[in-house]
């Protein structure tokens, strides 16, 4: 079964990953590359900036009066015929979805790529039910073969080497363990068939419901979600509550932002526009569509204006490709569904903060995801406005056990700092013990800590002050 | 309280939101991209991006594509083709040079569609900008023909070639039938070493034919 590494232990899982280096080297090709195909894709995109302004604008209104259009959405979904079903937590989504799994009778349960699912761990709880669920993006699909949860919210199996899944398959599915990757595809496309042809309910996310119109959008590039929402009888959608757009309209510019962001296309090859199921019996397409909306902790979100802004994202992956933490350690060692700068701002604020104060923490704060987010999400700010939480907040943090010393460090600091005598003698003895005794020094906390990810370095003969001194004489 | 009062009770509470109160207009919507194309413009862009996509471009403008078609059909050698209602498709498949050719009725089984090694469908709209075919199932029966067969092939009038997506999404018929699909190339996927390969779960080849 599939498992998170424990978000608590992020410094660990970090150092684990940084010690794997076939995976540092298969991210490092991958991050580089997608953030090239970006930037070609956004050389050809002269108004990004105003684009990226009208989106944000659109989600703030939205995000601002959510409730009128959640009732807007549910009233015309109804009114054309689909079942609409609310969840407030992850036990309510995964109750409603176990249901209509139980109702729409034997077969397996197809899911096509849904980060909402796997927040709320939707395939564990099939599995503990006896249900078959089967994932059917490519992507998805090697990562369930291989017993592990996605690893980037747009390239599931972007650390596994193509010998890696030849290897897997060749095990899981019978092909041959030197496979290239278009025979391993072909592979899947027959596997996965048969899947189809025999479910009953196919699940789906979407990446935007319309509040005008009842309508889901869900744009992709294999036709698995295609396949899901149309050859199944019962669809079924897991949305969440921030991802409500006002206008059909408003897509236009979405659509111009999201594939572009994700994977440096234009447009993705497909989207599907759906409106309630089929309304004539010789129609195509399903007989019932569900609707989930799930909350999950977003609706508290949306009393602060900093953390507001983190349900604007539309799970482009843009920030994810281009942190500099990201890029070494990967999306498991984060411990969550959501990985990257945009994961360290949202699990926190989904799960108790308590058991995710370490994120917020694992960023450098270069500004580099806030630069490249399509909806202006101030990322650094919304990782400081954490940290700060972590900090002061009253619920006893793993993190925050360093809390007195820190202070008591900073506090000693302020009074040395003050008094220009006394921080010239402690500089002076600084540089003194750093000449003979550093390299013993750094070995010994609290320098041997702050060590593990840095070199600590040499203090100069000279301090800045001397120097200034002697520029000034000159 | 049910989920649904409880949800949009939290959600009301943490905007400060009473029930039922005012909502302005959303922000106006601009126009993106450019209009100015003339019919012509149109069709030459739309064929640069669709091949740039993967997508392959016919002129059947003459002949109602019957070239075209002709030489596709020689070319794949289907055993079993499903097609739409499409009246386009409907006349194509009449003529005497195709209609002994192994063609599926619009109301196919899914399992028959399942095994047909190509389909031909008429699309709607097509959008120039991003090489895009736009199909409305309100008004033809091709969800499943353009989808499960390994080649696509798709006639498109050429006055229904529109300039950017924005258009598309202003002109799509209202009220909005229970489907409607953006397709802009072949199926693909990058998900194992980020190496392109098409044909994953829908089409691997898309032709258009312009009529």
């Amino acid at each position: 079964m599939a498992e998170h590494l424990p978000m608590e232990q992020f410094p660990a899982n970090a150092r684990a990953a940084l010690n794997d280096g076939p995976q540092r080297q298969a991210l490092r090709a991958a991050t580089n590359l997608f953030d090239e195909r970006r930037a070609t894709a956004l050389a050809t995109a002269p108004d990004w900036q105003s684009w990226r302004e009208t989106a944000r604008a659109v989600k703030d209104h939205t995000l601002l009066h959510l409730d009128h259009y959640l009732e807007q959405f549910e009233r015309n979904a109804i009114a054309r015929g689909a079942h609409v079903h609310w969840a407030t937590d992850a036990a309510d989504a995964v109750r409603i979805l176990l249901d209509l799994a139980r109702a729409a009778g034997k077969g397996p349960v197809v899911k096509s790529k849904s980060m909402t699912t796997e927040e709320v761990r939707l395939n564990e709880a099939f599995e503990h039910a006896g249900i078959e669920a089967v994932e059917t993006d490519l992507g998805e699909w090697i990562q369930q073969l291989a017993g592990e949860v996605p690893f980037h919210i747009v390239v599931p199996a972007i650390h596994k080497s193509r010998g890696q899944i030849a290897k897997l398959f060749a095990e899981k599915v019978g092909t041959a363990p030197d496979a290239d990757a278009k025979t391993l595809t072909a592979a899947a496309r027959e596997k996965l068939r048969v899947k189809f042809a025999q479910a009953g309910l196919g699940i789906s996310g979407a990446n935007f419901a319309i509040a005008e119109t009842g309508s889901l959008l869900i744009l992709e590039n294999e036709g698995n979600v295609r396949l899901t929402t149309s050859v199944v009888r019962v669809h079924a959608a897991l949305v969440g509550i921030e991802k409500m757009l006002p206008r059909v309209a408003d897509l236009d510019v979405f659509l111009r932002l999201l594939p572009r962001s994700g994977t440096g296309q234009a447009l993705t090859t497909y989207q599907s526009l759906l409106t309630g199921p089929k309304t004539a019996s010789g129609d195509e397409g399903p007989d019932e569509l569900h609707v989930v909306l799930l909350d999950n902790g977003r609706s508290r979100m949306l009393a602060q204006e900093i953390t507001r802004q983190s349900l604007a994202c539309i799970r482009c992956g843009a920030c994810l490709n281009v942190c500099p933490v990201y890029q070494q350690v990967g999306g498991h060692a984060y411990g969550s569904v959501y990985p990257g700068p945009i994961g360290a701002v949202v699990t926190p604020q989904l799960v108790p903060l308590a058991r995710a104060a370490q994120l917020p923490f694992a960023s450098t704060l270069c500004g580099a995801c806030r630069d490249v987010c399509p909806v202006k999400i101030d990322i650094p700010a919304l990782l400081l406005h954490l940290r700060q939480q972590v900090r002061e907040g009253s619920v006893a943090v793993p993190a925050a056990q360093g809390r007195f010393f820190e202070r008591l460090t900073m506090r000693l600091a302020a009074f040395v700092m003050q008094r220009p005598r006394l921080y010239r003698f402690a500089t002076a003895l600084a540089r003194l013990l750093d000449r003979f005794a550093g390299p013993l020094l750094h070995r010994l906390p609290p320098l041997s800590k702050w060590r593990q990810g840095r070199t600590v370095p040499r203090l100069g003969k000279r301090d800045f002050h001397t120097l200034w001194r002697e520029r000034g004489r000159k | 309280m049910n989920a649904r009062d409880s949800i949009l009770g939290a959600v009301r509470q943490h905007l400060g939101r009473t029930t039922g109160a005012a909502v302005p207009a959303p922000p106006p919507v601009p126009l993106l991209g450019s209009l100015d194309l003339d019919a012509g413009a149109r069709l030459k862009q739309f064929g640069e991006r669709l091949t740039a996509v993967g997508g392959h471009l016919h002129l059947g403008l003459d002949d109602g594509g019957l070239d075209a078609v002709q030489q596709l059909l020689a070319r794949y050698a289907p055993k079993s083709i499903a097609r739409s209602d499409a009246p386009t498709v409907s006349l194509l498949r009449l003529h005497p040079s195709l209609r002994t050719l192994g063609w599926l009725e619009p109301d196919a089984t899914r399992d028959e569609l399942f095994s047909a090694d190509l389909g031909v469908t008429a699309a709607q709209w097509a959008i120039a900008e991003t090489g895009t075919l736009v199909l409305d199932m309100a008004q033809e029966r091709h969800r499943l023909a353009s989808l499960l067969p390994p080649v696509h092939i798709a006639l498109l009038p050429h006055a229904r070639i529109l300039a950017n997506l924005g258009e598309a999404l202003k002109t799509i018929g209202r009220p909005l039938p229970p489907t409607i699909t953006f397709v802009t190339g072949p199926s693909r996927t990058a998900d194992i070493e980020l190496q392109l390969v098409v044909g994953v779960h829908g089409p691997r080849e898309l032709h258009v034919v312009v009529v």
